[in-house]
């Protein structure tokens, strides 16, 4: 037999579940505290950015081009700290706000028009067309990529963004703002007609979400301290779109948990040889999928938080 | 001259091949409404099929190719068994979960081949044919072009004539009404990934032909170059994937030729992101897609 | 009080959920050999799920649904519509009739051809299609996307035809139609019940029409059943009234 094939059936032998459970304990030999701590603060940022998404998608819309609008934040923090000198704090709402106008352009260009399977992959080509562009531009590094950003995104410094971030998406979650975003995403007719401007509630969602994720983004340089085009492509994009999905889409909770799932339980389940641990991803995931269909965080957990009025309006969308 | 000439033949073969992904896709997506994030996984099994049967000692690349394809369609019904039919139509869950099965799959095989390119073999020694003046194609790249023109001719006929394709095409316009006419829409739906699967395998297979090489991740950029030509094309529209498919691929030829390949995928991307904007439902498509499927 | 009709359909006890919400319960009802049966009651009254559940398309949450194709009893409660479609059971549903992407001529095929029909059959039913429905014959190689309400209802029945269907389930076939059409469909309906031999389930809003051409009726109120009884005593009942504008 080909040498080849007597190779891969090791390999295949090597892949018993006890190798990999045992992998796994040798690996938590290694945990320890700095470990934990790193860990949490990359979870943070991901939240931090996974959380503009969901903003989105509270008023009904969704982009798989995200990691896109990432990245313009992303680059533009690096250029503002590194080539203008800007300091990080002043560089952190900028980057905000820069996140909000491309949310907007986002949302001019595909928001406002498509609706449904056609947004996906409008906002998908977008941000793939995204890093040609950044491929082709040497300013920010083209494809050695922009490097030497200062690590600034440590735990205080997350400590204090994240919760606040945490604060103000509930709140929006349950202001009015909350509740105009839902109508529009169960019936934008229905929602019209009780005197909401859906096309201004599309772009405040994309402006708000936009915000959040740009200040995601530029935690994100700091805490990467190298970019480059091609991390800001669809695998990142999926990713960030997972977590409000897996965790249910009915409170931002269901992005806390989903986050949770996305990010650490890859590590969870690492062990020695590091695509195990995508494999076990990968099936946990559908496991879920078929399991756990509306999310971890489900409506009924969700529904104890949810203001009256806002009740009200889902009910009068429903009624068809 | 002949360097634009060569460009021409290269895409042309490339495009053959995107033409022959988003039909597969098509049907599966255009017909019966499942996006089936995993294609792309699928076609990649094809190619390490074929590689698996070669290893075990099968040195004919046809019938090898036939293990692969095999290999595919088997990939194909897990997926439609395991992460299509229990979301019950739920369509994210569906994208979720066909996603799940794809990290599961390309890691597999990562995990089990060491990750690395895989050197592909040959049916036939690589020929090359005089044209026109210096111009020359190679054998491979006219079975190419003969294999996407006879299926996509197959597909056409397969839809619009026989029972199965019949079933298939009144399932994509009301499930309901098919399942009342005696259509097993399950059974049909089943069918439906079985053929889907095998033509991406045939996809990867020819794909990794044309590069000599494969490798664990090459379902990701195919899967996605398949679904651009589908929304340029328009979905439900099998033979607009044969034109837009082709006419990508010579438009990424020459821009690499004449341009450099950092600008290749911009080509696709932009296109398809231009065509959402001014005509959503794509060129052969029409508004609320009351269009002729084939 | 049937005799020597025999019972082509009975359904007992039959309740059907979506979800938590019970859109019918504990209808019981039967159709026998050569009756037009209609199914009658306001809005949101459940019909329309009742139909639904005894086609399959729906699967009821209790109750018991038994067909009688002339040789045999099947219990059909729970079983999947192809296998329904292929005992003689045909389903016309109220709204997306046909499939717009094909032609008259493609819809009319498709009638016959998952039921087990040889093409000369089939043909020859269609042939019989173009006879009793001249407008179709008319626009055979149109696509059905492009026709009026009115055809299509009557493209759709003719579909129904042409698989010889021993019971004939039809949602709300006045939907949509203007006057002069709907006495046609109506006229169309009668016909096939007489000459055709099929037996015909129908619900109906328009309860003139339906008590016209029906032999009993069956008037639900929202979620269960009412009153049932020949169609000439349900037109004078003083119930009838009631069941529509509540009391």
């Amino acid at each position: 037999m080909d040498p080849v094939v007597v190779d891969v059936l090791q390999r295949l032998h090597g892949l018993s579940l006890d190798r990999m459970v045992q992998g796994l304990l040798h690996h938590y030999g290694d945990v320890t505290w700095p470990f934990v701590l790193d860990l949490c603060s990359n979870y943070a940022v991901f939240l931090t950015i996974a959380l503009g998404l969901y903003i989105l998608m509270i008023a009904g819309q969704v982009s798989l081009g995200h990691a896109g609008l990432v990245g313009i934040a992303a680059y533009s923090s690096a250029i503002l700290v590194v080539k203008f000198g800007l300091p990080f704090w002043l560089a952190l709402p900028i980057c905000g706000g820069v996140g909000a106008l491309a949310g907007l352009v986002y949302c001019y260009l595909f928001g406002l028009r498509l609706s449904g399977f056609y947004l996906v992959i409008g906002t998908l080509a977008f941000g793939e067309m995204l890093i040609s562009i950044w491929l082709n531009t040497d300013y920010v590094g083209a494809a050695l990529g922009f490097s030497d950003i200062p690590l600034e995104t440590r735990w205080p410094v997350l400590l204090t963004i994240v919760p606040l971030i945490l604060f103000a998406v509930r709140r929006i979650e349950q202001s009015r703002f909350g509740i105009a975003f839902r109508a529009v995403r169960d019936n934008p007719v229905v929602a019209g007609s009780m005197g909401i401007n859906v096309n201004r509630t599309k772009m405040l969602a994309w402006a708000i979400g936009g915000f959040i994720t740009g200040i995601g983004g530029c935690l994100h340089a700091h805490r990467v301290t190298v970019l480059t085009p091609d991390e800001f492509g669809i695998y990142f994009s999926l990713t960030i779109l997972m977590a409000p999905l897996i965790g249910g889409l009915r409170t931002f909770w269901g992005t806390v948990a989903g986050a949770a799932v996305v990010y650490f339980v890859p590590w969870l389940t690492t062990t020695d040889e590091p695509r195990d641990r995508l494999m076990l991803y990968g099936i946990v995931i559908v496991l879920l999928m078929i399991f756990r269909p509306e999310g971890l965080v489900t409506p009924r957990v969700a529904r104890r938080r949810e203001p009256a009025v806002a009740k009200v309006a889902r009910g009068t969308a429903r009624s068809d | 001259m002949g360097y634009f000439v060569e460009q021409l033949t290269i895409g042309l073969s490339t495009g053959a091949i995107y033409a022959i992904i988003a039909i597969g896709f098509n049907l599966v997506f255009g017909v019966m409404n499942v996006l089936n994030l995993a294609y792309g996984a699928t076609m990649m099994v094809g190619t390490y099929g074929l590689l698996l049967v070669w290893f075990l000692g099968v040195r004919n690349f046809w019938l090898a190719a036939i293990g692969g394809i095999v290999a595919a369609t088997l990939v194909g019904l897990i997926v439609e068994r395991v992460a299509v039919r229990p979301m019950k139509g739920n369509w994210w869950n569906t994208k979720v979960a066909t996603l799940g099965f794809a990290f599961f799959v390309e890691n597999f095989v990562t995990r089990i081949t060491e990750g690395r390119s895989e050197p592909f073999p040959k049916p036939f020694e690589i020929v090359y044919f005089p044209v026109v003046s210096d111009i020359e194609i190679s054998n491979v790249q006219i079975l190419l072009v003969v294999a996407s023109l006879v299926l996509v001719a197959a597909m056409v006929a397969f839809l619009r004539k026989t029972k199965p394709g019949k079933a298939i095409r009144i399932i994509a316009q009301s499930p309901d009404i098919a399942e009342c006419l005696g259509i097993d829409v399950h059974r049909i739906t089943v069918l439906g990934f079985a053929l889907s699967a095998a033509l991406g395998g045939i996809a990867g297979i020819l794909n990794a032909l044309t590069f000599g090489s494969t490798y664990p991740y090459v379902g990701q950029f195919l899967g996605l170059k398949g679904l651009v030509v589908l929304i340029v094309a328009g979905i439900g529209n099998m033979r607009g994937c044969l034109y837009v498919g082709v006419v990508l691929g010579l438009l990424e030829s020459l821009t690499v030729g004449f341009g450099g390949s950092t600008y290749r995928d911009l080509v696709a991307y932009g296109g398809m992101t231009l065509i959402l904007l001014i005509r959503p439902y794509g060129l052969f498509g029409e508004e609320g897609r009351v269009a002729k499927e084939i | 009080m049937t005799g020597l009709r025999p019972t082509i359909l009975r359904v007992t006890d039959l309740t059907v959920r979506y979800g938590q919400v019970i859109a019918a319960s504990e209808i019981s009802l039967h159709v026998a050999r050569g009756e037009v049966v209609a199914l009658l009651g306001p809005n949101g009254a459940g019909k329309t799920s009742v139909l639904r559940s005894i086609m399959g398309l729906v699967p009821p949450a209790m109750g018991k649904i038994e067909f009688f194709d002339g040789e045999r009893t099947f219990r059909i409660e729970g079983k999947r519509p192809h296998l329904l479609a292929k005992l003689g059971i045909a389903n016309v549903p109220a709204q997306q009739v046909v499939l717009p992407r094909m032609t008259v001529e493609e819809n009319l095929e498709v009638g016959g051809l998952y039921l087990g029909f040889g093409h000369a059959a089939i043909r020859a039913a269609m042939e019989e299609m173009y006879r009793k429905f001249p407008a179709l014959a008319q626009r055979r190689r149109n696509y059905a996307g492009v026709l009026s309400g009115g055809e299509r209802r009557q493209l759709a029945l003719a579909r129904a035809l042409v698989g010889r269907p021993k019971l004939m389930l039809l949602d709300e076939p006045s939907l949509g139609l203007a006057p002069m059409v709907l006495n046609d469909v109506f006229d169309m309906l009668r016909r096939i019940s007489r000459e055709d031999g099929v037996d015909i389930l129908l619900v109906e809003q328009n309860v003139k029409k339906a008590l016209d051409i029906a032999d009993r009726a069956y008037v639900m109120r929202i979620g269960g059943m009412d009153f049932s009884g020949p169609s000439v005593e349900v037109a004078r009942s003083e119930s009838l009234k009631d069941a529509y504008l509540g009391s």
